[in-house]
């Protein structure tokens, strides 16, 4: 349900970029998602169907590069993906580790068809 | 012909700024603001009632409350003494910004050392979405079990404050307290933490006394 807002969020973004850079059509989006992130790419896209809907994003294709949540561990120094329900370092069997990466969420860049020269009034979008 | 353009924005950056907007509203006032998260049932209306007799002789307290529908948590908190806004979000499964300062608009501002926002019940995205308050309160609760800072990481990170909820059921309930701290510590090093029970009071003092020293630090008037 929370993909809803996020979607209209990637949105206002992206079409903010692509008006100031003068182009009249967005047609891709390039998202990076970290598993802390709490957000399903499969929802942020049926969402992105209905947003983009007569706006220059329509037919836009979002990509998304996800970021798996990694621990490392100050015993060993060790980097590592956790396994199910246990922080521990398989490593040393340390438990003093700490998150460091995973709640990335952010646009990376966007892609737009180049500049039209005719197009001189920025389409409507929502802000 | 395409082209790409570097962004690298925050999705969350409009939501941000809002957030900011509310936090100057409130740090002119000098007002300190928490903002309660929990899944449903952990106890953050209960803590509220807690909080508030133990509060309200000294302070003065605003709270939000955030529902995906009904007024009951308003009420309660009102029949508690609070001045209480209710913000129905019709499904939305979070508190957005935008919500909290449509929300400070119907409360007496200038009469509030303390403004509590309640979030909607749920252990997955309030975190992610900054109000303007002050510190993010996570109410955990035994009954929940030790698990969850492994199942829902996102919200354990994005914490100031944990509070520990219902501990007068440790005896009762399979909760390993030294794992679920492993899982803390992993995601959120240092994080302020209260063992408490909204039903018996044991441990909530020193709640209420942190929550009274950060007013304190945040209050510019002179004291009334």
């Amino acid at each position: 349900m929370h993909e809803l807002p996020m979607t209209q969020h990637i949105l206002d973004i992206a079409l903010e970029h692509a008006i100031r850079s003068g182009s009249s059509r967005l047609t891709d989006v390039h998202l990076v998602v970290g598993d802390l992130a709490g957000a399903s790419f499969e929802a942020i896209e049926i969402y992105w169907q209905f947003l983009t809907r007569d706006t220059p994003a329509q037919g836009s294709v979002l990509h998304m590069r996800r970021v798996p949540l990694e621990l490392s561990c100050p015993d060993c120094d060790a980097r590592f993906r956790p396994a199910e329900l246990t922080y521990t370092c398989p490593t040393c069997g340390g438990t003093g580790t700490r998150a460091v990466a995973g709640d990335e969420f952010f646009i990376e860049a966007i892609e737009v068809d180049e500049a039209d020269p005719a197009s001189t009034s920025p389409p409507e979008h929502r802000t | 012909m395409s082209t790409r353009i570097p962004v690298v924005e925050a999705v969350t950056k409009a939501n941000d700024a809002l957030a900011g907007h509310n936090r100057e509203r409130l740090d002119g006032l000098g007002i300190f603001g928490v903002n309660i998260m929990a899944s449903p049932g952990a106890g953050k209306t209960s803590l509220i009632e807690r909080t508030l007799p133990a509060l309200l002789p000294t302070l003065r307290v605003g709270v939000i409350e955030g529902d995906i529908a009904t007024n009951f948590d308003a009420q309660r908190v009102s029949a508690a003494g609070a001045a209480a806004v209710q913000i129905n979000t019709g499904g939305t499964c979070h508190l957005e910004a935008q919500m909290v300062g449509r929300a400070l608009d119907e409360l007496p501002l200038n009469d509030i050392d303390l403004l509590i926002v309640e979030n909607v019940g749920n252990l997955i995205c309030p975190a992610s979405f900054a109000l303007g308050t002050h510190a993010n309160v996570l109410v955990a609760s035994v009954a929940e079990g030790d698990d969850k800072p492994y199942k829902h990481p996102r919200m354990y990170k994005g914490v100031d404050v944990l509070i520990v909820n219902k501990v007068d059921l440790l005896p009762h309930v399979d909760f390993d307290m030294p794992r679920f701290k492993r899982g803390v510590a992993a995601l959120n090093d240092g994080v302020t933490t209260f063992e408490l029970s909204c039903r018996t009071g044991q441990g909530c003092d020193a709640w209420t006394a942190w929550l009274r020293e950060q007013v304190a630090q945040r209050r510019t008037a002179p004291a009334r």
